[in-house]
C-alpha cells in the first residue's frame, strides 16, 4: 500500500462524495419532512444539468451563474407540484407513501419524455475547469474540488436555517412528528410546501454542479435518482448529517473497489453497501433515529 | 332518423362501391405509373433521435434526387418510413406492418445496431433483402441469416488504424478498456492478436461498466501500467469521462484513441483544447474524395439546411447500393435484387461497397481514424483517404 496512493483514491472518493452528498441532501428533505420517496428527485438534478450544459454551449454562461436560477425555478416548480399533485394525495400516512410512489414515478416518466423532447438524446456536459491541482504527488480535480466545497456550502446553509429560523424549526418539528407539529401550531401544509420545494431546488443546485464533472442525457436521471438513496440509507432517512457521511462512504467505496477491483465492482458497492445497512442497521449507519 | 340513416346506409353503400370500382379499373391502368415503395423505421424520437434524423435525411436526399433522374426500372420511388422511438419491440412490429399490410417493394435497414439485430429476423422471415447501414457490430450476420447486408464498417476494424499508426512510430506497449458492453467488446475483441503480430505488447486490459461513475480509478491503474499509447472503445459520455479523467491524473501517453465518441461534434464542444491529439474512429467525412461524396455534402446541406453527418451519409449509401442491385436485376424480384447486393461492388459516398457473399459481412469500406486539432476533425488514416498526417506524440496537459 503507497501512501501517496492511498491519499490520492481517498481525495478522489471524498470529491465524489461530495457531488452525491447534495443531491441527497435534498431527497432526504423532502423524505424527513414529507414521507415522500421521490422517484422523480434524478430528473430534476438531470434537468438542470442539462440546462445549465445548453446555457454554457450556446452563451458560454458559468453554471456557478445559473445555479442560484436553477435553484429558484426548480424551488418554484417543486412547489407547485406539491401544491397540484401531491396534496392531493390520500391523508392517511401509509396510503399516502404507495400513492406518492406512484406519483412520483409517473412525473420522473414525463420528465425523461419532456427532457428528451427538448433535450434530444444527446449526451452534454460543461467543459469549465477540467483541470486539476498538485498538492505534492496528489492531484486534485479542479471541477470535483469546486463542486465538493459549493455541495459543502450549501450543506452548511440547510443546516443554518434548519436550527435557527423559524421556518427550519417548524421542518425539523414536521419531520419529527406530524401531530407535534399541528399541536404546536405549525402550518404543516405550508412546511410540507417548503420541503418539497426546497428539496427540489437543492436537487436543480446540485444538477449545476454535477454538469461540470458527469456527461449526462435525459435518461441518466435514475442513476442518480438511486445513488441518493444508496446515500441517505446509509447515512439514515431524514437524518442530514447521516447524509453526508454516507455520501462519503460511498464516494471512498468506489473510488478503493475501483482501484484494487475493477470497475464493474465500483459500479456494484454502493448497491451491496445500500443492502448491507438495510440488513444489519436499518436505521442508518449512524442510527440516531427509527425511519 | 329512420330517412336520416336509410341516406346515410345508401351513401355509404355508393362511396364503397364507388372506391371498389375505382380500385379494381385503376390498378391495371396505371401499374406503370405506381411508385416502387422502399419501407423502413427510424428512430425519430428517444434517445437516438438526434442521430436518426440525419438517416432519415439521407434516405430522404437519395429518393428525390433519383426521382428526379426518372426513378427505378421508369417507376417512381416512394419511401414510406415510421418512427421505431429508439425501440427494437416497436422496430419489429413496424416492419411487420411494412411488409404485411403496406405491403411495401423492398425495405432498408433502421437506425441503430440494438434495432437493426431485432429486425433482421423479421427480414429473414418475409425473405425480403435488407441493407444496413447502422450495424457495425458483425454479431447480426453471424447467426446464418441469408437476408441482411451490412452498410458500413466493421466494429474490430476500428482499432486497426490507431495500432498501425502506433506501429509506424515505434510506440510497443498498449494499455486496452472500452465499455464492457456488445459492440465495444467486439472492437477490442482483436486487440491480443493484433498487438501480437505487430510486435507490441498488451499492459493493461480492463473494461469499465455502461454508465460507470467514476474513471478516476481506471486511469490511475492505466497511468501506473505506463503504456504508450491508450485505446478504448467509447461512446461519448465515457469518452469525455476518461479524457477529463486522464487529464485530472496527468496522464498523457504517446497516442490516446477513444473509439466513437471523439467522432461526435459535441466531443469538440464538450471538450475544448483538452480534445487536441485525440483520435476516434470515423465512417465517413465530408472531405473524402469517394465517388460523388462533394456532391452528396452540397446536395444535403442545400435540401436540409445543415451539414450531413455519417449517419446520413451510410444511410444515402445504403440506398445508392440497393438502387443499383434492382437495376442489376432488372425488376423486383427478390430473389435476384438479394444476389445482387450479395455480389455487387460498386462505389458509394462510403468508399467502395462489397460484402462477403455468404455472411452479408462488410468487406470494402475501411474505416477512418480522425484526430481533433484546434477544435476540427481530420482524417489521419487510412494514408489514401487522409486530410494530414497523424499528430503524435499526444502533447502534455501542462504545454496546451
Amino acid at each position: 500500500m503507497h501512501p501517496v496512493l492511498i491519499g490520492q483514491l481517498t481525495v478522489d472518493g471524498l470529491l465524489l462524495g461530495g457531488i452525491y452528498a447534495l443531491s441527497a441532501l435534498g431527497l432526504n428533505v423532502i423524505f424527513g419532512v414529507m414521507r415522500i420517496v421521490n422517484l422523480a428527485h434524478g430528473e430534476f438534478v438531470i434537468g438542470a444539468a442539462l440546462f445549465a450544459a445548453v446555457l454554457f454551449e450556446r452563451w458560454h454562461i458559468n453554471p456557478f451563474i445559473v445555479l442560484p436560477f436553477a435553484f429558484a425555478a426548480a424551488f418554484g416548480g417543486g412547489a407547485l407540484i406539491q401544491r397540484f399533485l401531491l396534496r392531493r394525495l390520500p391523508e392517511d400516512l401509509a396510503a399516502a407513501e404507495t400513492t406518492s410512489l406512484l406519483l412520483t414515478f409517473g412525473i420522473s416518466y414525463f420528465l425523461v419524455g419532456a427532457g428528451l423532447a427538448i433535450f434530444s438524446g444527446n449526451f452534454r456536459s460543461v467543459p469549465f475547469l477540467t483541470g486539476a491541482w498538485a498538492l505534492g504527488a496528489i492531484s486534485i480535480a479542479q471541477t470535483r474540488f469546486v463542486a465538493f466545497v459549493t455541495s459543502s456550502i450549501l450543506a452548511l446553509l440547510l443546516a443554518l436555517l434548519l436550527r435557527y429560523t423559524a421556518l427550519g424549526r417548524s421542518l425539523r418539528a414536521t419531520s419529527q412528528s406530524i401531530e407535534g407539529a399541528l399541536a404546536c401550531g405549525v402550518d404543516v401544509e405550508r412546511v410540507r410546501t417548503f420541503a418539497f420545494a426546497l428539496g427540489t431546488g437543492i436537487a436543480a443546485a446540485s444538477g449545476c454542479l454535477l454538469s461540470l464533472i458527469f456527461t449526462v442525457n435525459p435518461e441518466t436521471g435514475a442513476n442518480v435518482t438511486l445513488a441518493s438513496f444508496a446515500v441517505i440509507a446509509l447515512g439514515g432517512l431524514g437524518d442530514y448529517v447521516g447524509t453526508l457521511v454516507g455520501a462519503a462512504i460511498i464516494g471512498l467505496a468506489i473510488s478503493f473497489t475501483g482501484y484494487y477491483a475493477s470497475a464493474q465492482v465500483a459500479q456494484a458497492a454502493p448497491y451491496v453497501l445500500f443492502i448491507l445497512v438495510l440488513l444489519l442497521r436499518p436505521s442508518g449507519l449512524l442510527g440516531r433515529r427509527a425511519a | 332518423m329512420k330517412r336520416n340513416d336509410l341516406v346515410r346506409l345508401t351513401a355509404a353503400v355508393v362511396a364503397a362501391a364507388f372506391t371498389a370500382v375505382l380500385g379494381s379499373a385503376g390498378v391495371p391502368a396505371t401499374a406503370q405509373g405506381k411508385p416502387i415503395v422502399i419501407g423502413a423505421s427510424i428512430s425519430e424520437t428517444g434517445a437516438y433521435a438526434d442521430s436518426g434524423k440525419y438517416a432519415l435525411q439521407g434516405y430522404q436526399l437519395w429518393v428525390q434526387q433519383q426521382n428526379a433522374k426518372g426513378g427505378l426500372l421508369g417507376r417512381k420511388i416512394e419511401l414510406k418510413t415510421y418512427d421505431d422511438a429508439s425501440d427494437p419491440a416497436t422496430a419489429v412490429r413496424l416492419y411487420q406492418r411494412l411488409i404485411d399490410q403496406d405491403h411495401v417493394d423492398l425495405i432498408v435497414g433502421p437506425y441503430s445496431s440494438a434495432v437493426t439485430a431485432s429486425v433482421a429476423n423479421v427480414a429473414q422471415q418475409h425473405h425480403m433483402p435488407m441493407i444496413s447501414p447502422e450495424v457495425a457490430s458483425t454479431a447480426p450476420f453471424e447467426r446464418g441469416l441469408t437476408e441482411i447486408f451490412q452498410g458500413i464498417q466493421v466494429a474490430a476494424d476500428y482499432v486497426s488504424g490507431p495500432m498501425e499508426i502506433a506501429k509506424e512510430h515505434g510506440y510497443k506497449t498498449i494499455a486496452v478498456t472500452g465499455e464492457d458492453t456488445l459492440f465495444p467488446r467486439s472492437v477490442v475483441a482483436g486487440v491480443e492478436d493484433q498487438a501480437k503480430k505487430l510486435g507490441m505488447t498488451v499492459v493493461f486490459n480492463q473494461l469499465y461498466p455502461h454508465n460507470a461513475s467514476d474513471y478516476s480509478a481506471i486511469v490511475q491503474k492505466m497511468k501506473e501500467a505506463n503504456p504508450d499509447i491508450v485505446l478504448s472503445a467509447s461512446y461519448l459520455p465515457d469518452s469525455v469521462g476518461l479524457l477529463r479523467a486522464m487529464k485530472q491524473a496527468n496522464f498523457a501517453p504517446k497516442l490516446v484513441y477513444l473509439g466513437v465518441g471523439p467522432t461526435e461534434l459535441s466531443f469538440g464542444t464538450q471538450n475544448g483544447k483538452d480534445a487536441d491529439g485525440v483520435m476516434g474512429t470515423g465512417n465517413w467525412s465530408a472531405e473524402l474524395k469517394t465517388q460523388g461524396n462533394a456532391d452528396f455534402v452540397k446536395a444535403f446541406e442545400a435540401t436540409f439546411g445543415r451539414p450531413p453527418d455519417y449517419h446520413a451519409a451510410s444511410n444515402y449509401a445504403a440506398l445508392e447500393v440497393l438502387g443499383e442491385a434492382v437495376k442489376r436485376a432488372g425488376s423486383l424480384d427478390l430473389d435476384k435484387i438479394r444476389d445482387q447486393l450479395a455480389t455487387l461492388t460498386m462505389p458509394t459516398v462510403m468508399g467502395s461497397y462489397r460484402v462477403d457473399p455468404k455472411t452479408g459481412i462488410q468487406q470494402g469500406y475501411r474505416s477512418l481514424v480522425l484526430q481533433w486539432e484546434n477544435g476540427k476533425q481530420y482524417v489521419v488514416y487510412p494514408k489514401q483517404l487522409a486530410q494530414r498526417a497523424p499528430n503524435v506524440p499526444f502533447a502534455a496537459w501542462a504545454s496546451r
